[in-house]
């Protein structure tokens, strides 16, 4: 079976290497990006199957990252993974259509179940 | 367009005691003053115009009654007068020398003037050459020849003579009226001596109130009658004698004293000529007595009008001090509320940044947990003794200390800030302590594409102030500038600090590169409860409280903008402020830091 296709998005950088080197050893291709310009640049170039991305960043933040997303043609699932989490982000979360919304700080299997029921799920463009 | 708005607060939220105390009775004054102009002034003016304008009325309608009085009274003595001289050319004209000689007869036409009242004192006929012919009367005057005396020439030249008040052969005072006949035969004179008593009792009879006096003077100014205070009869009188008249004067003689220096009031005077004989008529009377009735309305009116206007006075004085007592009251309440603003300011920024230091300690503690199951999962690959690890243990412990010191910073400053919240006054390094402040809420701001930059003095001089007002105040205000960047995708704030160069304070220049202040704005901007965020976004009492609290530490603020470019805070702070805003942080009810 194909490894299924992770995107870290997260400015936090010890968090996303410590994320992504757990999410590799359960099996996953993880890639990171710091900022969402950064995050739609890889989304480009590479398949991407789930994107797990942070909502406060520099630049451009979660939220506006994921309405940019969904204009691309392959649309992937996505997970938000959040150190402020709020009520408010998470209904705007959810209107976006994102299979998850996690809040730091989280157990590895919260997030590898969040990626599984996100890639078992329909595909995100039925959503 | 550059403002420069340079803080002199009207409203003066904190205004010193005796500032407030000197404002209040500026204020008093000046309500009195309105209040007396607008009242009291015209209240004056127009009782004043309408009392001299009755008083001027009141005198010419006495004075019109005066003169009346005074012609009615000159008819009567002409009449009187006319009267005689009529009866006498009468008689002459119908009654020969030889039946007037005969005694009996003149005793009859005597008797016949006097039926009816009592005027003549005596009849005679005289002939040519002054010898009397009859004589009628209580005198013995037979003998008497009048060819010398004065009235006897007058008399053959004019035909008829009326006299002044003589002595004559009987020495009482007295006047004659002569009538000639001058016929065929040789000139008569027939002569009546008028009674002195009836005609002094016509003339003197007109009661004019306890001070009015009536007599004549003849030319020479001697009295014809005699005055009530004035004179006797034919002593000299001092009334000024005017050349004859017809009509009638009238004046006002000054107070003075008399010839017998009795002291005479001021008195009105009025005064007109007999026909025949020329006699001055003089009626006086003083002049309190003349006015009184008008005088003593004036004086009413007067007294009423003072009256009101002290009542006035009075009740205006009342009313301002009730006035100034609510002002006072609600300047009271104002300061009281504008003391719970702030305080609700600072536990809404205490609360903001307690939520911001929860959320900002989620990222290490993330990290953390992530450190753990990674070494966690190492040992389950391979055990303790493999390098990988090692390795990673090695890591994780690193990871783990970085983020626990990460933690403590936070919590750190959360609890700085919250012991801050007890206001006291101690020396402030301005640099490190703004400097925790950005170290705050840098990371939201970065996350908002928003760069810090500090430019510290590093020779600046540690302040004396209240740190935990201070932290509020630069929160507020580097939150602000992070909030003009709304909208924009990057943007940096400029945080300066240096002593100004007579040493004796220090400035804080907060530069951003936002969205500016637009010019009619700038005006309000430290007003309370002003906003330009929408609904629920801002109290408006950021800036405000700010405001309120550098005042407060002897200070001052001021704001540039130029809308699109940017907006520069200024904030001037005393390195020792004086030592009433000392006193006054260290008292307790203005110590609105103080957490309860």
């Amino acid at each position: 079976m194909k490894k299924p296709r992770v995107l870290l998005v997260d400015d936090e950088e010890a968090f996303a290497r410590n994320i992504s080197k757990l999410l590799r050893i359960r099996g996953y291709h993880v890639q990171t990006a710091d900022s969402g310009p950064r995050a739609l640049e890889v989304l480009l170039e590479e398949p991407v199957d789930v994107v797990v991305i942070d909502l406060k960043m520099p630049e451009m933040d979660g939220l506006e990252t994921i309405g940019k997303i969904h204009k691309y043609k392959k649309r992937p699932k996505i997970i938000v993974l959040t150190g402020y989490p709020s009520l408010l982000t998470r209904l705007q979360a959810n209107q976006l259509g994102v299979s998850g919304y996690l809040s730091k700080p989280c157990r590895v299997q919260d997030v590898t179940a969040a990626l599984q029921k996100a890639l078992s799920g329909p595909p995100a463009g039925d959503a | 367009m550059k403002k420069k708005t340079p803080v002199d607060n009207a409203a003066g939220y904190h205004a010193p005691q005796d500032q407030r105390e000197k404002y209040y009775s500026r204020l008093f004054r000046r309500f009195i003053l309105l209040t007396l102009a607008c009242s009291i002034v015209p209240l004056l003016a127009v009782g004043w115009g309408i009392n001299l304008h009755y008083t001027n009325f009141a005198r010419e309608r006495m004075t019109n009654s005066l003169q009346t009085q005074i012609g009615h009274h000159k008819k009567i003595i002409e009449l009187f007068l006319q009267e005689h001289s009529s009866k006498l050319q009468l008689i002459a004209q119908t009654h020969s020398k030889e039946f007037l000689s005969q005694p009996q007869n003149l005793q009859e036409i005597f008797d016949m003037i006097n039926r009816d009242y009592w005027s003549i004192r005596d009849l005679g006929l005289i002939d040519s050459n002054g010898q009397h012919l009859a004589y009628i009367g209580p005198y013995d005057l037979m003998d008497k020849n009048y060819s010398k005396t004065f009235w006897f020439k007058e008399v053959m030249d004019q035909g008829i003579y009326i006299s002044d008040m003589f002595m004559g052969f009987r020495k009482v005072p007295h006047f004659v009226i002569a009538v000639v006949r001058k016929g065929s035969g040789e000139p008569w004179i027939l002569r009546a001596t008028i009674d002195t008593d009836s005609f002094r009792s016509l003339v003197e009879n007109v009661k004019i109130g306890k001070t009015g006096e009536v007599y004549l003077v003849n030319r020479e100014g001697v009295f014809q009658t005699t005055s009530r205070f004035g004179g006797t009869i034919m002593s000299p009188s001092e009334t000024p004698i005017a050349l004859s008249h017809d009509d009638i004067r009238i004046r006002v003689e000054a107070s003075h004293k008399n010839g017998n220096n009795r002291k005479v009031p001021r008195q009105i005077v009025c005064q007109t000529w007999l026909k025949d004989p020329q006699w001055m008529l003089v009626v006086k009377q003083d002049y309190a007595e003349a006015f009184y009735e008008a005088n003593h309305a004036n004086l009413s009116t007067l007294i009423f009008l003072h009256l009101a206007a002290v009542t006035i006075l009075v009740v205006i004085v009342f009313i301002s001090r009730h006035m100034i007592r609510v002002i006072q009251r609600r300047d009271h309440e104002a300061d009281h509320l504008n003391q719970q603003l702030m305080q609700t300011g600072k536990l809404a920024a205490i609360g903001e940044l307690s939520a911001g230091v929860a959320h900002e300690i989620n990222n290490p503690l993330a990290i953390i947990l992530t450190e753990r199951q990674l070494l966690l999962d190492s040992e389950n690959s391979g055990g303790y003794a493999s390098s990988d690890f090692q390795d990673q243990f090695h890591d994780a412990m690193e990871q783990i200390d970085i983020q626990v010191q990460r933690c403590k910073r936070i919590t750190h400053n959360l609890l700085r800030f919250s012991r801050r919240t007890q206001s006291v006054v101690e020396t402030v390094d301005l640099n490190a302590f703004i400097q925790e402040v950005v170290d705050l809420v840098e990371r939201e701001a970065l996350a908002s594409g928003i760069k810090f930059f500090t430019k510290f003095d590093e020779a600046l001089p540690p302040i004396l102030s209240d740190p935990s007002q201070l932290q509020q105040v630069f929160l507020n205000m580097i939150t602000n500038s992070i909030d003009a960047h709304d909208g924009n995708a990057y943007g940096r704030v400029e945080i300066q600090t240096r002593s100004v160069p007579d040493r004796s304070s220090v400035r804080i220049t907060i530069a951003d590169s936002g969205s500016g202040i637009d010019p009619k704005h700038l005006d309000k901007i430290f007003d309370p409860f002003f906003t330009t965020k929408p609904v629920g976004k801002g109290t408006g009492l950021g800036l405000s409280i700010c405001y309120s609290i550098i005042q407060r530490l002897g200070g001052e603020i001021s704001v540039q903008s130029d809308v699109g470019q940017g907006t520069e805070i200024m904030m001037t702070l005393p390195i020792r402020p004086p030592d009433e805003v000392l006193e006054d942080l260290a008292r307790p009810h203005r110590n609105t830091g103080g957490a309860s």
